[in-house]
């Protein structure tokens, strides 16, 4: 199963192109269907309105001034001004619905993701990317796939009445179209070949730079501000250098393209002057010409710009592509109807986050029921993988893990990870009260309840320091709160799960030694009458235990009580050393 | 007391022009070369006017063709002193916020540490921008001036009609302002809500599936997209009530154009290509006076972001040479009722205590007791509010700064390592060549050589942006392999090895006990081993000293120093 949704992901560029990857996306995407259409009608409209503008315009300048003309003239012109309001609000509004869509259909899937989706990156930032993402399908469609649709249309509606007047001059336009997409295309090279270098450069500097700040409190140490600040100047000057360079190329770009527009104007009235003196065009057909050429020439030049962002704008939809097409976690299997109670046990798992990197090869170890369990290895060796296979996180490549006997693969999954309560290392703590925070994640709790938690913890002396109590509001990710607060608030979340199997991660890493012996005696209290994992990276947890499993290379060095562990494991016996 | 803040504010950023070079002569090219362009434009408009209403003759023609070659050059030469001024004023205010920022003292660094990086990277480009709209407000009015005059020229009837367009974009760009904050304000919160949203709780994916709230979380995050959505909606409300669209006043202008200038062309005061010209002024005079306006906004932006460069560059630098040169004999370092607070929080009370010269001295005490200022007081990265440190008999403010710091090495339980090898990285703060022997010798000692010989590149291997790429424990070596290589005449560890696996820990305490003999240390340990070879020591309790002296006597005397040996041997 886990095997073969890798194999989705792995093929889902391969498979399809890009364009099937974005009309996926647009088809499940829940996209405001009714919106789009309103909006597209609208702005047909208000283009067919702006030809009629321009040709009366050009009646006008003709010479034309008579009352009806006038009046015409003014009333498209009010009728467009209202129009070109109008379809703003409906492009807003389409925009903010799609968003909405958008949104909602993201995070329902990322919820039931697995965790191995993320496998090759930090989930944490790959879910922040995504959604700040999600407006991509709103960009694509509304700043660049309808804009080219319209904007074509307004250059075919263009060149049409222009043929209608004469084809002479309809050639013309036709023959810029090269001239446009050639130069465009010559500038557009040289501008992204040195332009990409020039922000290279320029990036890579300025993250010099910055580091220098950063470590200005190493300079001082050393004495060394002088030579830094030499150091620094040479950056800068660096960067003053490619900052001009970088503006006479957009001074270049500029020039060439006010060069097109010149040539251009140039061929256009000399070829209208030619006909005008032939009598070939009328001089009202020339005025209009005239009109249109530049509303033409403007036409081509959008066109040509909507499509370049097409190309920058596929590859961030690529990322939202591969969510929505990625499979989510299986919520078959047999329902949990009373707590398990077994053993749990690892058996000859071996699991890798990615392709090269394996953590463990073959790796068995028990849990035995009602049992406390230090895991323990150095940093990197597998701890906490271990427990994340045990939550079924991820999924083990070969092996299996059972509880009861049972395969714990077997289990219905949401059933399946109601058995436990973890303590994490990086715990979960948000803005909102503590009341909210404590109760995060349970129903009917009533305030004795979190009380009697934040006691067990020893989290309810400071509590009550604070004037608000329960109601005190947290600060992002709990800024507010030291990282020893942090943890007796997730023991007391822990204490109101009423799961037979918690888990702890390093639960005294962000204390000194005086705090430590109270957690103990906290945690202690905590999980009483539950089957005990707790992962430890310093002598102190030891005192938890009865049993201890030693993880090394990948595979479990030894397992059994503490005492007999020590007589066989030169870690363990490392790792108590600090008590002699 | 707002508009005193506020007038404090231009002031000081004015006073910031006096700071650095200011290409100034560039900024006056930049203004005339405005004003021709302006010129050149106006003169354009007329050939342009008769060719739109149809009359091609030769004279059209060649003027057309004349000006229109001549407004395209003039146009890109106008850009270029402005992108030269831009560069310089950066470039100058950037290498001055650099050398100020090296030399400002702990303290003020630490406030502002945060955000200097994008001060010095970002901000610091603002000063032309500031400098900008000065100039364009002094050209845009010039431009004004000289369309008006053209309309003028035309019918001097029809000048009447550019103070309405000022009435007209004064009320818009009120309008606009005033829709745009209510607009601003509600995007914001709501945005702010999304952000917490997603950033607080969908990013622990891991926490939530351990927590089984998958529901929970989908009815909260529905509530934060339906938010955002709805102020998305007023958004585009609130810009239709403003009408602000960037087409509508160029429409209303038109307008107001045909309307007037028609009756006009059938009583025949103007003929119709005056009245392609008339709008073609028009138009430029608004798009002129649209841009004072925003010369405004952008003067106060620019202002408001250059604020914090202002009051930066205020702070005094710290004074580097003093009385004395640390070209003496060794004494002890004694802190005489020092008190230190950072802000209104006080950190130390009136401490009083003697380092030893050429011994041992641990510092000890719970988390947040103070332990870490005291080193920086040391170090000298800030000075007491209160009380004295000496050296010997001298208060220590009396000797040279940077020879002092020099003849320390200090290493954190937070090493700060830089991006570069990691020789650049051992071998920073020498003044000398230094040979690799040298360099492997001390890598050795500090367990350093251990992963460093599992790289390619050896020595060389990059360690990304504040050391990324390493742990922390393979940070912590390199910084103790660094002050091997110093060879200091004092040695002061905080949590030196603290991060380190069992078996290294083991080998570079080795290394920095052997290095500790017969050299001033102070440290801060919570190691067994460390602990036993200590002289003396200091315990600190809530910022005061419980006891001090040789280790025997404190034991005896601080419940803190036994309850923490009894921890750490337990």
């Amino acid at each position: 199963m886990e095997k073969e949704e890798k194999r989705d992901q792995l093929t889902f560029k391969q498979e399809k192109g890009t364009w099937k990857r974005f009309m996926y996306v647009m088809f499940h995407g829940h996209l405001p269907w009714i919106s789009i259409v309103v909006y597209i009608i609208a702005e047909l409209f208000f283009i067919n309105l702006g030809v009629d503008e321009t040709d009366l315009t050009a009646q006008l300048f003709a010479g034309d001034v008579s009352v009806g003309l006038v009046t015409k003239l003014i009333g498209i012109m009010v009728l467009n001004l209202v129009l070109a309001n109008l379809v703003v609000l409906i492009s807003g509004v389409t925009t903010a619905k799609m968003n909405r869509n958008m949104r909602e259909v993201l995070t329902k899937k990322i919820l039931k993701l697995p965790m191995s989706f993320f496998r090759e990156e930090n989930p944490r930032e790959a879910i922040y990317r995504v959604v700040n993402n999600s407006t991509v399908v709103s960009d694509t469609i509304m700043l660049v796939v309808l804009p080219i649709a319209f904007v074509a249309y307004q250059a075919v509606l263009v060149f049409s009445m222009v043929f209608s007047y004469d084809w002479r001059l309809s050639v013309i336009l036709i023959a810029f179209i090269p001239l446009q997409v050639f130069m465009a295309f010559i500038f557009g090279r040289i501008n992204f070949s040195v332009s990409e270098r020039e922000s290279f450069l320029h990036a890579n500097l300025t993250q010099r730079l910055a580091e220098m700040i950063t470590n200005i409190p190493l300079a001082k140490a050393f004495a060394r501000e002088d030579r830094e600040s030499k150091e620094g100047n040479e950056l800068i000057d660096r960067l003053y250098k490619i900052s001009i360079k970088g503006s006479w190329i957009q001074q270049i770009q500029n020039l060439s393209e006010t060069a097109v527009a010149l040539i251009q104007a140039v061929v256009i009235t000399l070829v209208g002057a030619l006909l005008l003196r032939n009598g070939g065009i009328s001089t009202e057909n020339w005025i209009r010409f005239f009109m249109f050429s530049s509303t033409f020439a403007g036409a081509i030049e959008e066109f040509m710009m909507y499509w370049g962002n097409l190309k920058v704008i596929q590859g961030t939809s690529d990322r939202v592509a591969e969510i929505m097409y990625a499979q989510v976690e299986s919520e078959e299997g047999e329902a949990i109807e009373t707590p398990l109670s077994g053993d749990i046990e690892v058996k000859n798992i071996s699991f890798g986050y990615s392709e090269e990197g394996k953590v463990f090869s073959d790796a068995s170890a028990i849990f035995p029921a009602n049992s406390k369990t230090a895991l323990l290895g150095v940093s990197g060796s597998g701890k906490t993988t271990l427990l994340n296979l045990i939550m079924r996180l991820y999924e083990p490549e070969n092996g299996e893990v059972s509880i009861g006997g049972k395969n714990i693969k077997d289990y219905a999954l949401a059933d399946y990870r109601k058995q436990f309560v973890m303590v994490a290392q990086d715990e979960m703590i948000f803005s909102g009260t503590i009341r909210e925070n404590i109760a995060y994640g349970y129903e009917n709790v009533t305030d004795e309840d979190i009380i009697e938690a934040l006691k067990k913890s020893g989290a309810y002396e400071f509590v009550q320091q604070f004037p608000e109590g329960l109601d005190a509001l947290l600060s992002e990710y709990g800024s507010n709160l030291s990282g020893g607060q942090r943890q007796r608030l997730s023991l007391a979340r822990a204490y109101l799960s009423d799961a037979p199997y918690i888990i702890l991660d390093e639960p005294a890493a962000a204390l000194d030694a005086y705090a430590v012996g109270e957690l103990i005696n906290a945690i202690k209290g905590i999980c009483e009458h539950k089957t005990l994992i707790v992962i430890g990276h310093s002598p102190c947890i030891l005192p938890l235990v009865d049993r201890v499993v030693v993880i090394e290379d990948g595979s479990v060095a030894a397992e059994g009580s503490v005492d007999e562990v020590k007589a066989s494991n030169q870690f363990l016996r490392e790792f108590a050393g600090g008590e002699a | 007391m707002k508009k005193e803040e506020t007038k404090g504010m231009w002031k000081r950023t004015f006073s910031l022009l006096g700071k650095f070079t200011i290409p100034w002569h560039l900024y006056v090219i930049q203004i005339l070369l405005g004003i021709v362009n302006t010129k050149v434009a106006l003169l354009y408009v007329p050939y342009f006017s008769k060719l739109e209403t149809g009359s091609l003759d030769n004279a059209t023609l060649a003027g057309y063709f004349f000006f229109a070659l001549l407004n395209c050059m003039v146009e890109i030469v106008c850009n270029v002193p402005g992108f030269y001024a831009a560069g310089m004023v950066t470039r100058e205010l950037q290498k001055k916020m650099v050398a100020h920022s090296l030399r400002l003292p702990m303290k003020q660094y630490e406030k502002n540490a945060s955000n200097l990086v994008s001060w010095i990277n970002n901000d610091c480009m603002n000063m032309d921008g500031f400098i900008n709209s000065i100039v364009s407000f002094i050209t845009g009015i010039f431009s004004v001036i000289m369309t008006s005059a053209s309309i003028g020229e035309l019918d001097p009837s029809m000048v009447a009609l550019v103070p309405a367009l000022i009435i007209v974009m004064i009320l818009f760009t009120l309008l606009e302002g005033w829709l745009m904050f209510l607009r601003e304000r509600r995007l914001r919160r709501a945005d702010s809500e999304l952000t917490a949203y997603f950033a607080e709780h969908l990013s622990y994916l891991e926490q939530i599936k351990q927590m089984h709230s998958e529901e929970s979380e989908l009815i909260r995050s529905k509530q934060a997209i339906k938010e955002y959505y709805l102020a998305d909606i007023y958004k585009s409300i609130l810009t239709l009530i403003g009408g602000v669209t960037s087409g509508s006043l160029t429409n209303i202008v038109t307008i107001m154009v045909f309307v007037l200038g028609v009756p006009l062309v059938r009583k025949g005061t103007i003929d119709i290509a005056g009245l392609a010209a008339f709008q073609s002024y028009i138009i430029m005079a608004y798009q002129q006076l649209s841009t004072i306006p925003s010369t405004y906004t952008s003067f106060m932006y620019y202002n408001g972001t250059l604020f914090y460069i202002a009051n930066l560059m205020d702070e005094k630098e710290e004074v580097v040479k003093r009385e004395y040169g640390m070209d003496r004999e060794d004494e002890n370092i004694v802190f005489d009722k020092v008190s230190f607070r950072y802000d209104d929080k006080p950190t130390l009370n009136e401490l009083s205590f003697e380092i030893p010269k050429g011994k041992v001295t641990a510092i000890v005490g719970p988390n947040g007791s103070g332990k870490s200022t005291i080193f920086k007081l040391i170090e000298r990265f800030y000075e007491p509010n209160e009380g004295k440190i000496l050296f010997g008999e001298d208060d220590v403010e009396s000797i040279h700064l940077d020879e002092w710091r020099q003849s320390m090495a200090y290493v954190l339980q937070e090493p700060q390592l830089f991006d570069g090898s990691i020789r650049d990285n051992i071998t920073y703060g020498m003044d000398r060549e230094v040979s690799d022997e040298e360099v492997l010798a001390v890598a050795k000692l500090a367990c350093v050589d251990e992963f460093v010989d599992g790289f390619p590149e050896g020595y060389d291997y990059m360690v990304g942006e504040n050391g990324v790429k390493l742990s922390t424990g393979q940070r912590q070596r390199i910084a103790i392999a660094r002050a091997l290589m110093l060879d200091p005449a004092y040695l002061l560890l905080d949590e030196a090895t603290c991060n380190m696996d069992i078996y290294s820990e083991r080998s570079v305490i080795d290394a920095l006990l052997k290095l500790m003999e017969n050299r001033t240390t102070v440290m801060i340990t919570h190691d067994m081993r460390m602990l036993q070879r200590v002289d003396n020591v200091v315990v600190i309790n809530e910022g005061k000293v419980e006891a001090y002296g040789p280790k025997d006597k404190t034991l005896g005397e601080s419940e803190t120093l036994q309850k923490f040996v009894y921890a750490l041997a337990d």
